[in-house]
Parts: C-alpha cells; structure tokens; sequence
C-alpha cells in the first residue's frame, strides 16, 4: 500500500515501532494474534505503557495532554499497532468520556477526569443503548430525578462493553419528557461502585463474555457528576460525531484475518486451487479499495476537513469484507474448524488442544465479528445516512 | 412453514406427527442448553426415547430389527431434529454408524452391532476424516497392516461425530488391497479417545490408533465393497444434514419474520421497512429452493445409480450450504444485537448451520463434485 511518506513520517514509524517492540510483551502479542480473550490487566499493560508515554490519549489536541499528532501520524500508529498486534485500545475513556469532559465538563470534572484518563489509570464503559433504545437511541428511558443535589437514577443499559472492568460509566440518562425525545436527555458520569448498580454479563453467541447489562437502581448520582447543563446530553453525544475520524486499526485487523487466511489455505494444501484463488483476488482487491478510500479520508483530514457521510460506505464495506475473510477461513479450515477449544479461546492456555493452531480459533472468531456489522452503528443504518445525506432521498 | 420433508405415507405421517411432539416437549434452547451439559451432550432418557418409539429402527430393514423404511423416514427425523435444534446422536449412530454396518457388513456382524444400537443401549459412530484428508475420503494414512500373525491399526482421525462417548467405532484404514473399514470397541488397547465439545454446541473427539489389534473378525464385511459402502453411507449422511438443515432454516425464517413484526425503533415496527420485508424473502426463496433439490435427493435415494446419486446430493448440499449461510447470517443481522449473544436460540441455529455446511464436503467441493458427476453421466442428462 503505498503513501507517499515525508522522512519525518518514515521516523515516526520508526519511532511507533520500537515502542512497541519495547513495550508489547511477546507473549501479549502472540495471545492478540491468536484471537484469545485478553484479561482486564494485559489491557492495562498495553495501555498504561502508552499512557507513560503520552501516546494513549493521540487523538487530543496538544494543550489538552495529547501528543499533537497530524492526521497521518494517527493514522500511521493505528496501522502499525495493528500489524505488530497490539491489543486494540479501549475507546470509551480517550476517544469518548474525555472528550466529552473536555469540551461541556465542569473544571471540577476536567482535573477529577482527564489525567487518569489519560494514563488509562480508571477504565470508563459507556451506559447509551437500552433493550427498547438500540438504533433509535433517542428513545432511551432511564430516568433520573432531580432531588437537591442529586440525581436518583433507574433504569437498565446494555451492550456495556466492560462494565464489569470498569470504574465509571458516562451516562445518558432521561431528565424531561419533551416535544422530541432529544431535548430531556442528560449526561451524566456513574461511579460504579455506587450502591444500586448490579452489573450482568452477557455471553456471546462463542462462549465469551464482553457485554453487559448494567441494572440500575436508585442510584445516586452528585450534579457535580453532570456534563453539561440538563437536557443537553443528546448534544454531548452528538458532539463525538464531529470528532470521528476513520481508524485504521480495521485494516490493520483485516490483514491481520487475510494473513490467517493465507496461512490455513496453505496449510491445506488449496493456496494453489484456482477457485480459491480467484476468490482471494477479489479479497484482496476489496482491500485495496478500502485503503485507498481510508488514504482519501485522510488526505482530507489533513486538510483540516472532517469526513462526511462517505465514510458510512467505508463502514459498510470493512465490516463486509473483515467478516467475509473471517467465513472463508472456516469454509478453507473445514472439519479442523469443528472442535470448540474453550481453554484456549478464553487465553487460559497458549496450545490448542484439538486442532491446527491455525483453524483452532476460526469458527468462534467468526461467529463473534458477526457484531460488526451490528455495534458502533448497524450496516442498515449506515445505509440510511448514506441515502439521506448522499443520495438525497 | 413446517414439515418441509414431505410425508408420502401414513406412517411417514405418523413418524412425522411423533417426532415433532418429541422436539416440541424437548426442543428450544434451554433444552438445548441442559442436554449440552450432560455427560454425553445429549439426555439419555432422550435418547431411550428415540428407541422406545422406534425411531432408531426405522430406517434398517425388519430382517435386521428394522421398520423398513429409507431415506425418506430419515429426512423426516433429520428435518426435526433440525427444527428443534436436538442433540440427540442420531446422525453419528443410525446413519453413519448404522447404515454403513447394513451395507457392508456380514449377516452376523450386522446383526450384533445393529440389534444393540436400535434398542437405545449401544451407540456406533464413524471415524473416517483425518488431518490430512480434506473432504476425500479415500486419502486415508491410517493403515491396517500385518505384524507378525496379528493384524494392527496405526493412526489419526479427528472429527468424529459423537465419537466421545461412542461404544463402538468403525475406522476406515488403508490396506495394499484397498480401503477397509475395521470394527474396534472404545476400550480396545491402543485406542486413546480425546472428547471435545464442538462450536455447534455437540460432540465429537479426536481419536488416536497405536497398534489396536484387529482380529479377522473385525473386518467389517467384504474389503472389495467398502468403497461403495462409504460412499453411499457418506451421501446418505449427507442429504440427512440437508435435511436437518432445512429443518433449522425453517425455524429461522418463522422466527426472524416474527421479530420484525414485533420489534419496533423509531416508532414503528422494523417491518414497517420494506428493505428488511425484502431481505425476509429471500430468505424464504432460497430455502424453497434449496427445499426441492433436497427432496429430489431423498427420493428413491437407494434405486439411483451411483453417479445420478452423487449429482444430486451435491446439488442439494450445495445449495444447502450456500441457503444456511444465507438464512444463518441475515438472521442474525435482522435480529440486531441480540442475534449475536448465547441468550437467543437464533445464534446457536446459526452455529449448527455454519457447521453442516461444513461437513462431509463443504459447498465448494460439493460444486466441484457435482461438476465431475455431471462430466460422467455424459451429455443429454
């Protein structure tokens, strides 16, 4: 994939890699690209190492703590992190909680929040979609009353990814019943050891556990803890959307699935079958797409302009195409895909115990990123965005 | 959309009516769950039941303890067992087991490894994939070899389908005449079994062969027709996932249909959408299709000859395979969220589906296969 790289960004790469190679246990590593369940603290590793450095937080601005990198510097970190297997960073402190802190917060919540968040030193969940409020996330019910100093929240949150790692969950939560839905939502930061909030794990469809159901129930939340004024958390979280970016790390994901991919057809002796061929070269031309596109984003970024509605078909297509990889190394894996190796797949173990390494993991892992498609916006609704902001319908 | 396996017969009718009060009582997912959990993954009172109601007989003829039924008896069970996402290890002990005894072995054998088995006390199941084998089933390194007077069995077999707490297992092995396939009991010496849950929430195990003593005995019925034993018993099996399939495929589509009816964003219900309305028919499109190769496969399943079998099995496996995919997934998606945790039948349907396109020869295979059929029967066919 060829960008046309300055000396300084050559540097930089340099830089990013031997931090890594520095900093990224090997066996960290091997337990990132080998699909396994990391545990609270292999997170922690990474991302404190990161936070030492002043490199968690590389999306914020300079005088907010952050390392002041371009566009392209972002970018080039992502991807290299990606390629060496670094485990992926936790977004909801750096690229959610703190931004939002920043922007509407309190002085009071801005000393309380933004360090720790920075060196990755209190671990932040997001409390937004409900049973009844997935796509249509406006609709949300928790409530929380006003009473003196203290909101009084009840409610149920799920999808929490972590909450059962977590210290703080930011929080939307409904103050007012309006004339639009939008207009009674409030922001809220939880602390949650607070008495009230029971945290229940949900398993996904391949054993493991990473959601959450957060019940709470008279929780008692300060105003202090309060982002912004009542009524404008819909803002607040609309506010993100002006700061997205595209990430590379899911290409960096995406190659990492082809590589496998590659490794298993050769394995199984079809690398050289002409129909599996023919089948990874329009893989691989995807690819190609996709980087391109993610290299256009980013031209534009450069240039100071946010990205627009497009970045919904980059969406589309990556998630597509990371889960298309994902089926054809099962279908290439064959009976050596059957066995579910659970030890292995929740990294209680390094060796696989009933098949091939490089088929051991292969069905779970295509069964969870069924997700992709689904969390962090559903394909469908980036289909709409596209319809109306695009195509104007 | 039930009963996709068509009932030609009044008993069929009445194979058909028992079975689904069967999945209806024991079927769905907590069910599911709790038969996972026990020691050999599937109830064992569930499993008497299929003996005492005759259903393990059904497809053996009544010289050999059977009802004398076929395929088309087999397809029912199978669709059911599809519906109610059952764990019973009637594929692994009637057909691949059980079928390939009828076929190959002699009277006597087939006579005290069938008699046992269709009374619900012993279970068969089938070692013949190997780590290096693929979908071929004649790529066999496990090898019957002589040594000394005595007759030995070296190698590996993974994939074997209930294989964990089968009683008996029939392996196929190599031999400088051809392929056998040898009789070896669980606790013969030099057999270690390694039990393993499978991602579709059943059974099976890798198993290991150092120098299991074969005595003539267990020679499973004359060597120079185990190749069309197995080929058959592979087919046979594998219009059974088909129809097992179907069976889950149709449950899915109710199922979706019914939440898009009833899950409501944005005011009104997502089948209000006519995009997802659309995606909920071709769902339905490519089951119907996929319904009738299957049935054509089934029917007079044993009168073909070989090559117009293999040409449509692999067209239903196929399809079958491209169809489960299809079903699996948009399932899932429609479902939102909540298709992708353990909570909602829909994902285990979809790991069940992802793992019989897998079996005996996923859908790439079977097209190739089908192909070579097709180049055989000639042109005009």
């Amino acid at each position: 994939m060829s960008m046309n790289l300055t000396p300084d960004d050559r540097a930089f790469c340099d830089e990013v890699r031997a931090f890594v190679a520095e900093n990224l246990p090997a066996s960290l590593a091997r337990k990132v690209a080998n699909d396994q369940l990391l545990t609270k603290q292999d997170y922690l590793t990474w991302q404190q190492a990161l936070g030492r450095r002043g490199w968690l937080a590389y999306t914020w601005p300079k005088d907010a703590g952050g390392p002041g990198w371009s566009a392209v510097q972002q970018f080039l970190f992502e991807g290299i992190c990606a390629e060496l297997n670094a485990p992926p960073i936790v977004p909801f402190g750096t690229r959610m909680a703190g931004p939002i802190i920043r922007e509407f917060g309190t002085d009071w919540q801005k000393k309380r929040f933004l360090e720790p968040i920075r060196q990755s030193a209190e671990w932040w969940c997001q409390g937004y979609s409900e049973p009844s409020a997935g796509s249509d996330l406006a609709s949300l019910a928790t409530r929380a009353e006003r009473r003196g100093d203290t909101y009084v929240v009840n409610g149920q949150k799920i999808w929490t990814s972590w909450a059962h790692h977590a210290d703080w969950m930011f929080c939307l939560v409904r103050t007012s019943r309006e004339d639009r839905p939008q207009k009674g939502i409030t922001f809220l930061l939880i602390d949650m050891r607070s008495p009230g909030v029971d945290v229940q794990p949900i398993r996904a469809i391949d054993g493991t556990h990473s959601y959450n159901s957060v019940f709470l129930t008279d929780v008692e939340v300060p105003v202090s803890h309060r982002v912004g004024e009542e009524g404008q958390g819909w803002t607040c979280a609309k506010f993100l959307l002006s700061l997205e970016r595209l990430d590379n790390a899911s290409a960096g994901f995406i190659k990492r699935a082809l590589n496998k991919l590659r490794t298993a057809a050769e394995k199984t002796q079809q690398a050289d079958d002409p129909v599996f061929q023919s089948t990874l070269a329009d893989v691989e031309i995807r690819l190609r797409a996709l980087e391109l596109l993610g290299v256009e984003v980013l031209a534009s970024a450069s240039e100071g302009r946010a990205p627009g509605p497009e970045v919904s078909a980059i969406k589309i297509r990556s998630a597509e195409l990371f889960q298309f990889i994902l089926e054809l190394t099962v279908q290439v894996c064959g009976y050596a895909s059957l066995p579910y190796d659970g030890r292995l797949l929740q990294g209680e173990t390094s060796e696989p115990a009933f098949a091939p390494s490089y088929s051991a993991l292969a069905a779970p892992k295509y069964f969870n990123r069924r997700a992709v498609s689904i969390f962090g916006g559903t394909t469908e609704i980036q289909k709409n965005i596209i319809a109306k902001r695009v195509l104007g319908f | 959309m039930l009963n996709l396996m068509p009932a030609f017969t009044e008993e069929q009718s009445m194979l058909r009516d028992s079975v689904a009060r069967f999945a209806r009582e024991r079927g769905g997912l907590d069910n599911r769950r709790q038969s996972s959990a026990e020691p050999h993954g599937f109830s064992a009172e569930g499993w008497q039941q299929f003996a005492e109601n005759g259903w393990l007989a059904a497809i053996f003829p009544e010289a050999l303890g059977g009802i004398g039924g076929g395929a088309e008896e087999m397809a029912i069970i199978m669709e059911v067992i599809g519906r109610g996402l059952l764990t019973e290890p009637y594929l692994a002990s009637v057909v691949l087991g059980g079928k390939l005894v009828e076929r190959l072995g002699s009277p006597a054998q087939a006579n005290a490894l069938l008699a046992p088995m269709i009374d619900g006390r012993t279970r068969l199941a089938l070692a013949f994939v190997e780590p290096r084998s693929g979908y071929d089933l004649f790529r066999i390194d496990t090898t019957l070899k002589r040594s000394g007077s005595k007759r030995v069995l070296d190698g590996v077999k993974i994939a074997v389908l209930n294989g964990d707490t089968a009683d008996t297992l029939l392996v196929t092995a190599r031999t400088e005449e051809g392929p056998v396939v040898v009789i070896v009991p669980r606790d013969a010496a030099g057999v270690r079994i390694d039990g393993c849950a499978t991602v579709d929430g059943l059974r099976g195990a890798n198993i290991a062969l150092s120098s299991v003593h074969i005595p003539d005995s267990h020679i499973l019925g004359d060597p120079t027709r185990a190749i069309d034993a197995l080929e058959y018993t592979i087919d046979l099996a594998t219009a059974a996932v088909c129809a097992e399939a179907v069976g889950a495929m149709s449950e899915l589509l109710t199922i979706t249909t019914e939440y898009l009816k009833t899950r409501r964003q944005f005011g009104r219900a997502l089948s209000d959408n006519q995009a997802l309305q659309h995606r909920a028919v071709d769902m339905y499109v490519a089951l119907h299709e996929t319904r009738v190769l299957v049935v054509d496969a089934i029917r007079g399943f044993d009168e073909r000859l070989v090559g117009d079998r293999k040409a449509a099995v692999s067209a239903a496996k196929a399809h079958t395979g491209a169809a489960a995919r299809l079903i699996g997934q948009e399932a899932v998606q429609l479902h939102g969220a909540i298709g992708t945790t353990e909570d909602c039948i829909v994902g285990h349907y979809f790991k069940r589906l992802t793992a019989i396109d897998l079996l005996f020869g996923n859908r790439t295979w079977q097209l190739r296969r089908f192909s070579k059929a097709r180049l055989q029967q000639g042109p005009g066919r």
